[in-house]
């Protein structure tokens, strides 16, 4: 029987922890004193990120595949016979996250530091990009729940305040409202698993978790655990249903982070932050965290909930897909794009395929960061172009076109990443995107019947994602430059230039890593050096009755599909590739009003613009249901409840008036009725009084005779 | 003479007396009255001093009651005069300060 | 040196208090500083009693010997005849669950006295008001013996009621008197079950020594005592002899009550058709709640927040709020914890309710004061579900809720007061884009919005969290409040984010606006007296919530003597 204990326990003292210390407190510091450094802040900033991208390069060297990975331990705080732990766990997926977040942060910094030159809040924004790496970090360094959770969260808040960066638009403002909200209905999720995990295992340190995991088993229905604690016996015991539960809450979280369905609206919004962000939080590393904690508790899914994770990844995929197609905004493009890729690694471990889930988070890392910043290129000499006069949508695609003589370099990093995304071989896309493909398939086979519309979402999604990103080429780099013509200022053509060395330097190294060799040379997935690193976790600790099919036995029943699997996928590729080179091929008449109009004129179009409506279901119906309410209730409360108070006191008051009224006239009446009979009385008698005395000597002398007649008779 | 002339005429004269205190509004005119009650008793009691040769007490009551009674007229009319300047008039109908 | 230190941190604001009353009018200004310097010291003698405080002491909370610093000193004692001895004592002391509370006390009314500084009008009432307060709240937390409480309890009305009525806003009449009217109907329900538990309980050393068992009270030994409650239980001390109590930690103590008694566990006493330990049990529940204030008690806060000046706000959430979950744990759930137990569900039910009512509430509010005010609902109720959870974790939670909302919803206060001193005006419509006006301010309001809406790093979170582990594992561990209650009651999460960001956008971002122009002059950022308010403050918050082990160690061993004894009463 398991100690508990034993993983509670703070491990010996690892001079390591230096090393994490100084990874965190780097970009901390960032944070703190960017604000002191006022121009030179990106300088200072990028300084910080490079020594810390070097610290995390060389730690990845020195750990590097050691299994399974390097454990520190220590006591957050303890409370009554609960220690609630920290743990930092060194495996290959942690390094290499590490590694691509530092990495990627700093070309951001770099890319930044023309992007942003002329801001002048640029002090804030390099301290926000600190808080953001530093909060990245935790969730990829912590090895328990709760910390992950906690580091969730801030990362959360460094997106708010990243989206929200330029406050005074409007748009942006509630655009980082909207993204922290809809993270946080996440986030209720994960805290319910963070619930139910503590309530079973009284801690949430994921080693401890993944062990407990195993040795509870399902007992009539209940999930039961026996484990030693402090040398006496536990036991706990549950519904077997909250074992789902616990799966499916966990994933919940994710589902906010990662924009899956039906939390992904705030991603769309979220390019309101400057472009350098979106890259760098909103494509490569921050939405990329809910797959990855997806990885690290994949061991306490079980079926149930995997199950949902595969069917809300592909809906996911396919839905932005379809919404991409019809976006005239470039971000907007690329953000449904990576909505949709996030549905796929999400996918992957829904099918229980772990390492292609981990493997394409890497290399759409890479690729998006790449489409990000060659967008960002974009936008940037387009804004150039701007002047007091001649305002328009530098990102806007309609007023694009052309771009690739005037910017070579933009146009090829950003032709590599976009095939990189369709899933080209010899491009990275086209190894992660095959595995998960062929899991996919593997999976369907073994569950069967309509399991195999997820694998036909996930293959409808490989064309549609091929058109999407090949429209945006062809709208944006050939024909000829829509804007002098639209604007009609043909003096305009002349001005636009490409990108200076800040600029493509980081946008060239990530097309560079865009493609397969970095990853190995041979063009199957399984080939590759970082595929392999991230091998599933075999045996799934999952209670046997729940027991999902372990990968390389579903592998091996669905047969070697491989080379039909790759053909096909590759095959509609091309096929979206060749569809958007035809419609949108130099010179091609474009649809009637496509220049001018807010949105598309067809109707089924306009279902992709505005993503099947689900942001206008969620203002116009859940959001609106709610301030509804919330008018109702604070009338209850003022009126009703308050109304209550408020009628108890005054029929108090009534009351007291009533008493008064009773003493006054009731009481007091009795008094007054009293005096006024003596009275009237006294009136009476004292009308015989007349005051003459004749009067009185007449009553006198009658008085006398009556007594003397009285004595005579 | 027969006592029963006297007797009757001090009846008669006593009467009058009480007439007039009773129905005269003047204060001096009922003292006057008051006057006459007092002088028909005394008639009343001479009379009957004819059955008292040897004493002669009714005469001499009578001679006490005129003494009292002039000394009654003195504090009477001085208080008469006393009202009368108090209330500028003597007649007794407007002074009823007793009145209940 | 801690022998009469809790005496001391009582009385330095009352006498301060007499001293700014007895000052001459001449002196007007030096009355502030006197009430600073007073509330200053008995912050530093509160700290110097945390510092002493040993946390490794562990025991029963109805047990004297788990107390710390205590004093104790027979204040009356009447012979009433057969009917025993009416015997109150002076008793205080602190365990950990009245440290944690002291310490905020201590430090809100500190805060409070900083705001206080520009106070303006009828300077002489407003700061001996003041400290008489002070006074009456510090001894509310550090009293045991229950007629001391109740002293202290009401009296902290009077100072207050004052405090609303003159120097409160527009309303300011109607707010003070729903404010007393309100607390007095849950006084008097605390009043009758006082009688009732005076009634039942008696004190063992007492009685031994009148019966005369043994003979100094000083050096009585367990023994001892046992002997006399054996004797007591059959009936062979005579009734003269007997000497009731108000101890409240002997009244936590079935032992402690007469055979026969009305509140004897063992009687059975009815009351309207109900259990008599149940109805006392509601009739405490009741008048803490009104304090705490839980839904359907909760509507005299917002008026009472409104209507009182910046500092009385601050004080009146950031510590008079707290008595209510104190009293709580310290009366009714201990002394009753069967009938806490029977009532598990519907204080768990009420605690999720007011989670989730307040934060809608807050959503629908126009003034910010208002907002804060319901927000205060919502964050009390973490306190309810978390004791009713009667777990560890739950209880823990619930505490460290209390401690860190007085921090925060100090400062929310504060943030309040700011933009009320220079405009006269705080409803968020008439606002907009004040972060290029005020950007110091904003980074003030967005920390203390995030440490409300309980971000990770911040104390709220801690509190949050443990209430929620604790209030999960209710159901499996002790079987008090069913597992959904906790999911639900997430909810108020996500609403808490709605309501705060939504200000902070509406009133901060966007194009700079405000609604009437001359407002803009006194738009000026923070002055170095808020300063000294937020920052403390501030890095209070993130320090407890990136170190909850400094609160944690001082709590948890009562705690758990608390939780234990719940436990044994179920059992």
């Amino acid at each position: 029987m398991t100690e508990l204990n034993d993983f509670l326990t703070p491990t010996a003292f690892n001079p390591l922890i230096y090393w994490v210390l100084a990874l965190f407190a780097l970009p901390l510091l960032s944070f703190f004193t960017s604000g002191l450094f006022k121009g030179k802040a990106p300088v200072w900033s990028g300084f910080l990120l490079a020594v810390n991208t070097c610290l995390s390069v060389y730690l990845a060297l020195q750990h590097w595949g050691l299994e399974p990975g390097v454990v520190i331990k220590g006591t957050w705080f303890e409370t009554g016979s609960t220690a609630f732990t920290y743990s930092f766990l060194l495996d290959n997926p942690a390094l290499i996250m590490l590694v691509i977040v530092n990495f990627i942060s700093l070309l951001v910094h770099i890319f930044s530091a023309e992007y942003m030159r002329h801001d002048k809040a640029k002090p804030r924004y390099y301290a926000y990009l600190g808080l953001f790496t530093f909060s990245m970090l935790g969730i990829v360094l912590f090895h328990n729940l709760l910390f992950i959770f906690i580091f969730w969260e801030l990362v959360g808040l460094s997106s708010y305040l990243l989206i929200g960066f330029w406050f005074e638009k409007k748009s942006a403002s509630l655009a980082a409202n909207k993204a922290f909200i809809m993270n946080r209905i996440g986030d209720l999720g994960f805290l319910t698993g963070l619930m139910i995990l503590y309530t079973q295992f009284e801690t949430l340190d994921l080693g401890a978790l993944k062990l407990l995991m195993g040795d509870s088993r399902i007992e009539d229905g209940n999930w039961v655990i026996n484990y030693l604690k402090n040398g006496e016996e536990v036991i706990h015991s549950l519904d077997g249903r909250w074992l789902s539960a616990a799966g499916i809450a966990l994933f919940c979280g994710a589902v906010g982070k990662s924009a899956q369905f039906p939390l992904q609206v705030w991603l769309p919004d979220a390019m309101e932050g400057p472009t350098p962000v979106s890259a760098l939080i909103h494509a490569a590393t921050m939405v990329a965290a809910g797959v990855f904690m997806l990885s690290r508790v994949f061991v306490l899914l079980d079926a149930q909930a995997l199950e949902v994770v595969a069917i809300v990844g592909a809906i996911t995929a396919l839905m932005a897909a379809v919404a991409a197609l019809s976006q005239f905004d470039i971000k907007k493009v690329l953000a449904y794009s990576t909505v949709s890729q996030l549905g796929y690694m999400v996918l992957a471990m829904g099918v229980g395929a772990y390492d292609a889930g981990l493997f394409h988070l890497f290399t759409h890392a890479f690729f998006k960061a790449g489409l990000f910043l060659s967008a960002g290129v974009i936008i940037h000499q387009l804004h150039k172009l701007e002047t007091d006069e001649v305002k328009f949508n530098t990102q806007d695609m309609r007023v694009m076109g052309g771009l690739r003589t005037y910017m070579p370099v933009t146009f090829f990093c950003f032709l590599f990443c976009s095939l990189s995304l369709a899933g080209l071989p010899a491009f990275s896309g086209f190894l992660s995107k095959e595995a998960i493909l062929i899991n996919t398939h593997a999976w369907s086979v073994e569950k069967g019947g309509g399991y195999y519309l997820i694998e036909l979402m996930a293959f409808a999604t490989v064309i549609l994602t091929a058109f999407y990103i090949m429209r945006a080429v062809m709208l944006v780099f050939t024909g000829k430059f829509r804007l002098p013509e639209l604007k009609g200022t043909p003096e305009i053509v002349g001005k636009l230039k490409e990108g200076n060395m800040t600029l493509l330097i980081p946008v060239v190294i990530l097309a560079v890593l865009s493609f397969s060799f970095v990853f190995g040379a041979s063009i199957s997935a399984e080939d590759s050096w970082l595929y392999q690193s991230v091998r599933t976790p075999r045996d799934t600790w999952v209670p046997k009755e729940y027991i999902a099919m372990s990968q390389a036995e579903m592998l091996a029943k669905a047969g070697t599909h491989h080379t039909w699997l790759e053909v096909l996928s590759v095959g509609l590729a091309l096929a979206g590739i060749v569809i958007a080179i035809l419609i949108y091929k130099p010179g091609a008449k474009l649809a009637e009003g496509f220049d001018g109009k807010r949105e598309p004129v067809s109707p089924i179009v306009q279902v992709s613009f505005y993503h099947w409506y689900q942001d206008v279901l969620y203002t116009k119906v859940i959001l609106k249901f709610i301030l509804t309410q919330s008018k109702m209730l604070a009338w209850f409360d003022e009126k009703i409840l308050d109304g209550c108070v408020n009628l108890l006191a005054r029929t108090q008051v009534v009351v007291a008036h009533l008493t008064g009224m009773f003493d006054r006239y009731i009481i007091d009446g009795f008094v007054h009725l009293t005096a006024f009979t003596s009275g009237k009385v006294g009136q009476l008698t004292r009308s015989i009084q007349t005051g003459n005395v004749q009067t009185y000597i007449l009553s006198a002398i009658a008085m006398l005779i009556m007594l003397l007649l009285w004595f005579a008779f | 003479m027969p006592v029963e002339h006297l007797l009757f005429l001090g009846a008669v004269l006593f009467c009058i007396g009480l007439f007039v205190v009773l129905t005269r509004k003047n204060a001096i005119a009922v003292l006057i009255g008051v006057e006459l009650m007092l002088n028909a008793s005394n008639i009343n009691l001479v009379a009957f001093g004819h059955f008292d040769p040897d004493f002669l007490q009714g005469q001499i009551f009578a001679l006490f009651v005129i003494t009292v009674a002039a000394a009654e007229a003195a504090v009477a009319l001085a208080i008469v005069v006393k009202v009368y300047q108090y209330f500028q008039t003597a007649d007794l109908d407007k002074i009823s300060e007793l009145k209940g | 040196m801690t022998e009469y230190l809790l005496t001391y941190i009582i009385f330095i604001p009352l006498l301060a208090s007499l001293v700014v009353a007895l000052l001459p009018k001449r002196f007007a200004d030096s009355y502030r500083v006197i009430a600073l310097v007073a509330l200053g010291l008995s912050l530093v003698l509160t700290v110097i009693g945390v510092s002493s405080f040993d946390s490794t002491a562990s025991g029963l909370t109805n047990s004297e010997a788990s107390l710390q610093m205590v004093e104790k000193v027979e204040w009356f004692s009447v012979n009433l005849g057969s009917l025993g001895r009416f015997s109150v004592d002076y008793f205080l002391g602190v365990d950990g669950i009245n440290i944690t509370m002291l310490l905020l006390a201590a430090i809100v009314l500190f805060i409070g006295a900083i705001s206080s500084w520009n106070i303006s009008k009828k300077r002489k009432g407003y700061f001996s008001l003041y400290l008489l307060l002070s006074s009456s709240v510090l001894g509310c937390f550090v009293a045991l013996d229950f007629f001391l409480f109740y002293l202290f309890f009401e009296f902290m009305l009077l100072p207050m009621y004052f405090l609303i009525g003159i120097w409160g806003g527009p309303r300011k009449e109607y707010a003070a008197i729903k404010f007393f009217l309100y607390t007095l109907v849950g006084s008097i329900l605390i009043l009758i079950v006082m009688i009732g538990l005076y009634n039942s309980v008696y004190d063992p050393v007492k009685t031994g020594a009148e019966a005369g068992m043994f003979e100094a009270a000083a050096s009585v030994t367990n023994e001892q005592i046992t002997e006399v409650q054996k004797q007591v239980e059959l009936g062979n001390v005579e009734s003269e002899n007997i000497v009731k109590s108000f101890n409240m930690i002997s009244m936590a103590n079935e032992t402690n009550y007469l055979p026969d008694s009305f509140l004897s566990r063992s009687t059975g006493a009815q009351v309207f058709g109900q259990s008599a330990r149940w109805m006392a049990f509601l009739a405490l529940l009741i008048g803490f709640a009104i304090k705490l204030p839980a839904f359907p008690f909760h509507t005299w806060l917002p008026d009472a927040h409104v209507e009182a000046p910046t500092p009385v706000s601050v004080v009146l959430a950031g510590i008079l709020l707290k008595i209510g979950g104190y009293g709580m744990i310290r009366t009714a759930f201990s002394f009753f914890p069967d009938s806490a137990y029977h009532y598990s569900w519907l204080i768990g039910f009420f605690g999720m309710f007011s989670i989730i009512y307040g934060a809608l509430n807050a959503l629908a509010q126009k003034d910010i004061k208002k907002l804060i005010a319901y927000s205060s609902v919502s964050h009390m109720g973490f306190v309810l579900l978390g004791l009713a959870a009667l777990t560890v974790e739950g209880v823990t939670g619930a505490i460290y809720q209390m401690f860190s909302h007085g921090l925060i919803s100090a400062t929310l206060f504060l943030i309040a007061g700011v933009l009320y001193d220079r405009t006269h005006n705080r409803l968020i419509e008439n606002y907009g884009g004040l972060a290029h006006q005020l950007p110091k301010y904003t980074v003030v309001v967005t920390i203390a919005f995030f440490a409300s809406l309980g971000l990770p790093g911040f104390s709220g979170f801690i509190g949050e969290l443990m209430v929620f582990l604790g209030a999960f594992k209710s159901a499996s561990f002790i079987g008090a409040i069913p597992m959904w209650m906790p999911v639900v009651a997430t909810l108020g999460l996500v609403l808490s984010a709605g309501y705060y960001l939504w200000t902070l956008q509406r009133m901060f971002f966007g194009k700079y606006w405000v609604k009437d122009a001359a407002w803009h002059d006194n738009l000026k950022d923070l002055t170095l007296r808020e300063y000294l308010m937020f920052v403390p403050l501030i890095a209070m918050i993130i320090w407890f919530g990136i170190f909850p082990g400094t609160l944690l160690d001082l709590i948890s061993n009562s705690v758990e003597g608390f939780t234990h004894l719940m436990v044994q009463a179920v059992k």
